[in-house]
């Protein structure tokens, strides 16, 4: 399974069951924010997007910078798939050469992704007084541990 | 949410042979493994400490920015604006 698709499925499927979380027992005398558009969840999605986004950022250009950095490029003569190669990265605009999915840059922003990913659930998961606690919700703790201990 | 957590960094410091093969993961340094551990902690401080923080800050420049756009849709006239009448109309 490429990296795109499972990133892809782990967005679908935390959208799709982290909604589940059942509500509190209780009702908190206090309303929660009905709009969508509130200053407050905006300043919070424009905060969590900038810090992740950073933060991916920077994990980019970081790996590029190591020692043990290689770019890793597919060789294609005459339209077919020949062979595999590491190559340096003065050969990144060589003719005939196109990125491999499988580098540094996608293993690195995978494994960092992976956090943000539960880090963000955890964040826009209101939780109590307005709904249980996350750990509470069993769907999404069955539909995205499969992912991790793949 | 810690057993998700254990898991992703099982993942990052130890990933299976079999998992690098179906996630097609390059083998990084155990050093590189740790820094990348490490920033995803900056993160969650970060995410954190901007959630404790942050949002006044950004949510009042949000109404700034929201109002000052109604203003100048008032001034503009390019969306009917309805204003409230001394004694409700009766």
């Amino acid at each position: 399974m490429s990296l795109c698709v499972l990133h892809e499925r782990i967005t679908q499927e935390f959208v799709s069951t982290v909604g589940r979380t059942l509500p509190f027992p209780r009702i908190y005398h206090k309303r929660p924010t009905a709009s969508l558009m509130s200053k407050k969840v905006l300043a919070s999605i424009i905060g969590q997007i900038v810090i992740a986004g950073a933060i991916q950022g920077w994990m980019f250009v970081w790996v590029r910078g190591r020692d043990w950095y290689v770019q890793v490029w597919i060789m294609f003569h005459n339209s077919d798939l020949s062979f595999l190669r590491y190559l340096p990265p003065q050969h990144m605009l060589m003719k005939g050469t196109k990125l491999q999915p499988k580098n540094f840059e996608n293993t690195v922003l995978f494994l960092i992704s992976s956090f943000q990913y539960i880090l963000v659930a955890a964040v826009f998961n209101i939780g109590p007084p307005y709904r249980k606690s996350m750990r509470t919700n069993g769907t999404l703790t069955l539909v995205v541990n499969p992912y991790l201990t793949h | 949410m810690c057993l998700l957590t254990g898991l992703s960094i099982l993942l990052l410091l130890a990933p299976p042979e079999m998992a690098m093969k179906a996630l097609e993961l390059m083998r990084m340094p155990l050093g590189g493994r740790y820094t990348l551990l490490l920033v995803a902690a900056i993160n969650v401080g970060l995410s954190l400490a901007f959630e404790e923080w942050g949002t006044q800050g950004v949510s009042f420049v949000i109404g700034w920015v929201m109002e000052w756009l109604q203003q100048r849709r008032w001034r503009t006239g390019q969306k009917a604006v309805y204003k409230l009448v001394e004694g409700g109309m009766r």
